[in-house]
């Protein structure tokens, strides 16, 4: 409504106070740490015990960058195999991805590979992706390599880091770095990179970068 | 197991389709305390109460302190896990929403005084005295009267009046009756389960790992579930056992908050009898199964009653890309223990055994018709936060209301099962659609043109 893609917009390329709207989904196994990561970057809050996620969960974050208001509307979706058939409606639309998995736990590792696969085949093709390796702060107990999943990374054009949503540790740093790769200023002659989050997905369906 | 004569050949009257539960044939413990506290209740002295002197003690009381002394399984009374201590057991919101339960059902309530007028004892001869001047301290000892009768007798009252059940159930079980009453409503206590559980116990499941990491995540902010305390093993138990039981559905994320409400009220070995017979008889183990199908078809169900009763608030949602399963999913999935405080998820619990499924639709459009004119003025973000947080807080104080509303809410059968049908054919329309996209790349491409 009044804070999406408004001031500014597409009349003004680059002016200041554009406040720009994005979807971002976590993805990613079971208990790997996606609720506690935002959490972390919602509410600079850590639980040691974050309750399971059923279905999914909403929260909004609005950070700055450069002259730029930047508003996440982030689902949080729930890890088990068998909700994955609900994810298609928390991607469907997004602008960006988290998917995360737990350094201490292989499996996590290659279900994260499947769903950055999933996305790159299903999702928007402009999709910011990131792959956020958490639980960084027990790394004596790490089974996934920095390096293997760096070059993983690499391969797939994703952004990368290694998290800690207990320590925070490069929690802010991977949404500013999504927002970074965002297309926040309307190129000259470009739409807006923004969606309107508050019209009917019907109307999104295959226009989700416009 | 034989199914009860009385309920032969007529519609069920609860959910479930096994032969009803006898109080006798509880496990043995659940009888010993019960029929020792209930015939010596007068006598109990030994326990003080900040509201009542041990002299006073009232009968409901006294039994209800003893029987929490003599328990060993979770506290429900208190949000947050603090435990109740032993002399106050019953909450002052507790006696209140007794009181504004009275007034929103006078007339089932002169089925229940009538109840209550065929005991003798003290209650029974002070029924005359306050026809018109009921103190909540009175109703809540009346209906504990009632529900006494009812669990000593319940195997007679079953067949009898199953209606009378069904309504007092619905006006919410005192919480001190729960364990006995979610058994005998479940026929769990009743089932042949018991006896496989220490032998699901030695076994081991492939599931373990999975369950293991969810049950520090489970009532987190619960005591009885934190770290070292004994509801993590328990929760584990019973989950696991569970899935050994029913290889198909193992263990899906969602129940464990289920089998937690259970713990809350009685030992492992009860609640895992009533878990079977809620996953076997009350359609959740269609709701876990892998393919969650029957999730979409809940979720279907309800958008049409919206849809149908609320068609404004309909299209809002539709205008704002707002899918029924974004807010709906874990209400029917944890059957509303993650969004409601637990005296309220309790009550929900009560009435699901009584009503099935069709009561969490219920609950759902009672909420939804409550929030109808704020919903409509709020968007996708708005509509979210208010699922996710205010929801609760509204009904925290004012559950009755829920349940007032809730209660009126009438569904048609042959509009669900129609809808069922509607349903099937669109999945099965969406598959075949599914399959041909994969046969032919390009089309999935042009969507993105």
């Amino acid at each position: 409504m009044a804070a999406r893609n408004s001031a500014g917009g597409a009349a003004r390329p680059g002016g200041p106070n554009r406040t720009c709207q994005f979807k971002l989904v976590l993805l990613g196994e079971s208990a790997v740490g996606k609720s506690s990561l935002v959490l972390r970057f919602v509410k600079g809050q850590f639980h040691e015990y974050q309750e399971s996620t059923i279905g999914a969960a909403f929260l909004t974050q609005t950070v700055c960058l450069d002259d730029a208001t930047i508003k996440f509307e982030i689902w949080d979706t729930a890890g088990q195999e068998r909700y994955h058939s609900l994810a298609p409606m928390y991607y469907r639309g997004a602008q960006a991805a988290i998917v995360v998995y737990d350094i201490t736990n292989t499996e996590s590792f290659i279900k994260a590979k499947n769903w950055v696969k999933e996305l790159q085949r299903q999702a928007s093709p402009n999709i910011v992706m990131a792959l956020a390796g958490n639980k960084a702060d027990v790394a004596q107990k790490r089974t996934v390599e920095y390096e293997e999943a760096n070059a993983y990374a690499e391969d797939n054009a994703l952004l990368f880091m290694e998290t800690s949503a207990k320590t925070s540790m490069n929690v802010n740093d991977i949404f500013m770095a999504i927002a970074k790769k965002l297309p926040i200023g309307p190129a000259q002659g470009e739409p807006t990179g923004t969606v309107d989050m508050n019209q009917p997905q019907q109307q999104q369906k295959g226009s989700c970068c416009k | 197991m034989v199914p009860s004569p009385a309920l032969v050949g007529t519609p069920s009257v609860f959910p479930h389709h096994q032969s009803t539960s006898f109080f006798q044939e509880t496990a043995s413990f659940f009888n010993l305390d019960w029929e020792r506290l209930w015939h010596s209740r007068s006598n109990t002295n030994s326990t003080s109460s900040p509201r009542n002197s041990p002299s006073q003690l009232s009968p409901p009381m006294a039994a209800t302190a003893a029987l929490r002394r003599s328990s060993d399984y979770g506290s429900a009374d208190t949000e947050c896990g603090e435990p109740c201590e032993t002399g106050d057991p019953i909450p002052i919101n507790e006696v209140d929403l007794l009181a504004k339960m009275e007034q929103l059902n006078k007339s089932n309530e002169e089925d229940s005084r009538s109840v209550a007028s065929k005991k003798t004892g003290s209650s029974g001869s002070r029924k005359g005295a306050r026809e018109h001047t009921h103190s909540p301290e009175e109703d809540e000892e009346d209906l504990w009267s009632v529900w006494g009768e009812l669990i000593l007798n319940w195997e007679v009252e079953v067949k009898k009046r199953p209606n009378h059940i069904k309504e007092l159930v619905k006006k919410g079980i005192p919480q001190h009756f729960r364990m006995i009453a979610w058994q005998n409503l479940s026929n769990a206590s009743v089932s042949s389960v018991h006896d496989l559980y220490s032998d699901y116990m030695r076994q081991s499941s492939v599931y373990e790992k999975v369950i293991q990491r969810d049950i520090p995540r489970t009532y987190p902010e619960l005591d009885f579930f934190k770290d070292g305390e004994r509801g993590q093993s328990l929760l584990f138990n019973v989950i696991k056992a569970y899935s050994v039981h029913d290889k198909e559905v193992g263990y899906c994320q969602g129940s464990a908050f289920i089998v937690g409400l259970l713990l809350l009220q009685m030992p492992e070995e009860e609640a895992f009898a009533v878990l079977v017979s809620l996953m076997e008889n009350y359609r959740l183990r269609e709701l876990y199964k892998p393919t969650m199908t029957d999730l979409g078809l809940c979720m279907f169900q309800l958008e049409c009653l919206v849809q149908d009763q609320m068609p404004d608030l309909y299209t809002h949602f539709n205008n704002m890309g707002f899918d029924t399963s974004m807010y709906a999913s874990s209400w029917f999935l944890t059957l509303f223990t993650t969004t409601m405080p637990l005296d309220i998820a309790n009550r929900i619990m009560d009435c699901f055994l009584v009503e099935g499924m069709d009561y969490i639709f219920c609950i759902s459009i009672a909420i939804l018709q409550q929030a109808r004119i704020e919903l409509l003025r709020l968007d996708m973000e708005g509509m979210l936060k208010y699922f996710q947080r205010e929801v609760r807080e509204r009904y925290e104080n004012d559950a009755d209301l829920l349940f007032a509303v809730a209660n009126q809410v009438q569904l048609n059968a042959k509009r669900m099962k129609r809808l069922e049908k509607d349903y099937m054919a669109k999945r099965t329309k969406e598959q075949e659609e599914a399959v041909e996209l994969r046969l032919k790349p390009s089309a999935v491409l042009s969507c993105f043109d």
